[in-house]
């Protein structure tokens, strides 16, 4: 990746973001980022892909760089905080156990028994969620990510109990009583629909790299797993990756190396 | 017809009074008091364009954005912009009370689009 | 034949107006969740699905079960069932109004319903429910109305009524066939991921259905002077009993796959069931409950001589349907949620709010049966002479 002098300042902010989320007062007029709203000319050179993927290297996370990588996701996203089982969550950790439960390994290695790992919706190929939405407010677009349509969502919660992975949240109740800081730049979502990560499809369209992405600094690859040349089949070919519920058929595009 | 003497008169009444609103003219014009956005000289659209159709052209922006993947539009001059509402229009028309507000709640409609995309906020939280 | 709606006896007046009272108390809930979210029942992130839905799946299976009458009556001129079709093809369409009102409450945004219409999606078994659940809602109205009205006026039906008859007993099938198919090809819920899904839904509708069915006529026998014919009654318990032991086989099948393989994703919810897992146990004193019942119904109706005893039938039947009613209406959804897509177990408890909401719509399908029953008596008894 090209890293021009624009570029880093918009990692520097997002980085800033990240670390100091609940300390950034209101900076007045509602800029919540370092730079101005984008503009058409933001959207003139996107991110394109013909299937975006990303790997997770377990192996360079702690419980901080984790943390910080939510924190950022769930920011610039408006997630609530709901301190109940009806909590929302798009980018979530979990140990191996509750990651992997198909996996059933009861002797773990000392280095990955007691390790955290990112769980997130895993864009999947042949995704359960889409077969079943019945109104197609989820449904899958040309470059792999499965999208969200929060606006002709209907609430009936089908594509929940069609995810193997848990990745997808319910709004019970309004959110925004329960979002700690507003980033304008990004809308809410309203009670009584269903929202999950969109694997920032909105930055990819600014030419930027999922805000988890960049707020782990090298600890996730993400990239066109169509193209043999991309940073995330380097790595692939390179380690030694697994996903999670290979056997449920959905074909995820999250790898993780363990 | 039984009791003609009393319906067609009723119903000539009743027919007026339904009517009222389209044929009835008041004294004054309807006003609206609109505070356009300082040191804007240029809205997406004309005015005219606007006035009649600009749900239609948010209801457009969002099935292109969120449906399509397109983030670009071309307005009729040829200017692009970015299509969303509140990092385009609402980043010059940033203060809705005293701008979409004003027409919405005189003709009494609620669009439920600020359930979901903010507009700036005002300080605090 | 509306008319004999708007005429009854006191006592009729006094149970359309219990149920409508019942109705605005639960329509007061349900305003309550319209304004706070589903927030006010007892689903979260990991079970979200809850009691709305195990209402709609149960429900479905009494709405199916009127071919259990329609059947032998149209495709085996069994006569004895005369009395009962009509009574059974309304019970079907209080059924189905039901189902349709459990899941208008469930859903995050009513007032995008017919966004399924406007983008229909046959991928989706869920429209395809909506699409079958509608269509057999029409086809009993049209089908019953107009049999009661020719029987009424004494003249054959037309002829177009008997390949709709034929379309309804297919349709009845498929009804719960795919509803079942709404749970059974999600590859993430192991107590559901099973190809006798559908096959046990209509087993225990063919049983629980029936079985409510001969509970509300026979209590209507005490209210009216409506009489079945005994015939009737004791062909309606025996298909009621081959339906329940099929029912109970199905369900030892499921126990041999899951606990002779010992697949932990199929064994967890049965264990979850019927002993708990980690620690939780909500579900298990009601699932013995429904073992207890259900055996001892089939003790009940398996010997003729008991089956036949019109004074013990009624309690094998209520027996019957708590213990069905167990299995789908409480049983079921929990199950498919637990344990969760990370291993672990959250609790559901339906909450006050969401029992009452659910009430609210068996007490307008509860009006509905009222008032098309009700009509039916009045027609039969004027032509009887009674």
């Amino acid at each position: 990746m090209d890293k021009t002098r624009r570029t880093i300042l918009k990692l520097a902010g997002a980085s800033a973001l990240g670390l100091g989320a609940g300390s950034l007062g209101v900076l007045g007029k509602g800029i919540a980022f370092a730079e101005e709203y984008p503009t058409a000319a933001n959207y003139e050179s996107p991110l394109r892909a013909k299937r975006w993927a990303m790997v997770i290297d377990t192996r360079k996370f702690d419980d901080a760089l984790m943390q910080k990588c939510i924190n950022v996701c769930h920011t610039i996203h408006n997630v609530p905080d709901i301190p109940t089982k009806q909590n929302i969550k798009w980018l979530f950790t979990g140990d191996f156990e509750e990651t992997f439960p198909t996996e059933q390994n009861h002797f773990l290695a000392e280095k990955v028994e007691h390790r955290k790992f990112l769980m997130l919706c895993n864009h999947c190929t042949e995704p359960p969620c889409v077969r079943v939405c019945p109104t197609k407010a989820t449904f899958k677009r040309e470059d792999g990510i499965v999208m969200m349509d929060y606006h002709r969502c209907i609430g009936c919660r089908y594509c929940m109990a069609g995810c193997p992975y848990g990745a997808r949240s319910f709004n019970f109740m309004d959110p925004r009583p329960y979002i700690k800081k507003e980033t304008p730049q990004f809308p809410t979502r309203t009670r009584g629909v269903v929202e999950k990560c969109t694997f920032c499809y909105e930055r990819l369209a600014q030419g930027l790299m999922p805000a988890c992405v960049e707020a782990a600094d090298g600890a996730i690859y993400f990239g066109d797993l169509e193209d043999p040349g991309s940073e995330v089949r380097k790595v692939l070919r390179d380690n030694f990756a697994i996903r999670r519920k290979p056997d449920a058929g959905t074909q995820p595009g999250v790898y993780y190396i363990i | 017809m039984y009791h003609a003497k009393y319906i067609i008169p009723a119903l000539i009444v009743f027919l007026a009074v339904v009517t009222f609103p389209f044929w009835a003219k008041g004294k004054a014009a309807y006003q609206v008091n609109l505070t356009l956005p300082p040191n804007q000289t240029e809205c997406v659209e004309s005015t005219e364009f606007m006035r009649t159709s600009h749900m239609q052209l948010l209801d457009q922006w969002r099935d292109q954005v969120v449906r399509e993947g397109e983030h670009v539009y071309t307005n009729a001059k040829g200017k692009k912009y970015a299509m969303s509402l509140t990092k385009t229009c609402l980043s010059c028309h940033s203060d809705k009370e005293k701008f979409c507000d004003k027409c919405h709640n005189s003709v009494g409609v609620d669009p439920y689009c600020w359930n979901c995309h903010l507009t700036t906020p005002k300080g605090g939280k | 034949m509306l008319e004999k709606a708007l005429r009854g006896s006191p006592r009729y007046w006094g149970l359309l107006f219990v149920i409508a009272a019942v109705i605005g108390l639960g329509l007061g809930f349900y305003l309550y969740q319209l304004t706070h979210g589903l927030t006010i029942t007892g689903m979260s992130r990991d079970v979200s699905w809850g009691f709305y839905i195990a209402q709609f799946t149960y429900m479905v299976g009494v709405a199916a079960s009127a071919v259990m009458l329609v059947l032998p009556y149209y495709f085996h001129h069994y006569k004895a069932f005369s009395k009962l079709i009509i009574m059974g093809e309304f019970l079907a369409i209080a059924a189905v109004i039901m189902c349709l009102g459990f899941v208008v409450v469930d859903i995050g945004q009513p007032q995008r319903m017919l966004n399924m219409i406007l983008h229909p999606t046959p991928n989706s078994v869920l429209f395809w429910d909506m699409v079958v659940l509608n269509g057999y809602l029409l086809l009993n109205l049209v089908i019953g109305w107009t049999s009661l009205q020719c029987y009424k006026k004494d003249v054959p039906p037309p002829s177009w009524v008997k390949p709709l008859v034929f379309l309804s007993i297919i349709w009845a099938f498929s009804i719960h066939t795919v509803t079942a198919f709404l749970y059974a090809g999600l590859p993430g819920r192991h107590y559901w991921l099973t190809a006798i899904m559908a096959a046990r839904f209509l087993a225990s509708a063919f049983c629980s259905g029936p079985a409510l069915l001969l509970l509300l006529i026979m209590f209507l026998r005490k209210l009216t002077k409506f009489e079945p014919g005994k015939e009737a009654i004791q062909t309606l318990a025996t298909i009621i009993t081959y339906a329940m032991c099929v029912n109970v086989f199905f369900v030892l099948l499921e126990l041999f796959s899951a606990f002779y393989s010992n697949i932990p994703g199929e064994t967890d919810p049965m264990v979850f069931l019927f002993s708990g897992l980690d620690g939780v146990r909500t579900l298990v004193p009601f699932m013995w409950t429904a073992v207890v019942l259900g055996l001892g119904s089939l003790v009940l109706l398996i010997p003729v001589k008991i089956r036949y005893n019109q004074s013990v039938l009624p309690y094998a039947l209520i027996m019957l349907v708590i213990g069905t009613w167990i299995d789908k209406g409480m049983a079921l959804i929990v199950a498919g949620f637990t344990p969760n897509p990370f291993d672990k177990v959250t609790i559901y408890l339906p909450t006050i709010p969401e029992l009452m909401v659910a009430l609210m719509i068996y007490a307008v399908g509860a009006f509905a049966l009222t008032v098309l029953w009700k009509i039916a008596i009045s027609v039969r008894m004027e032509k009887e002479g009674l």
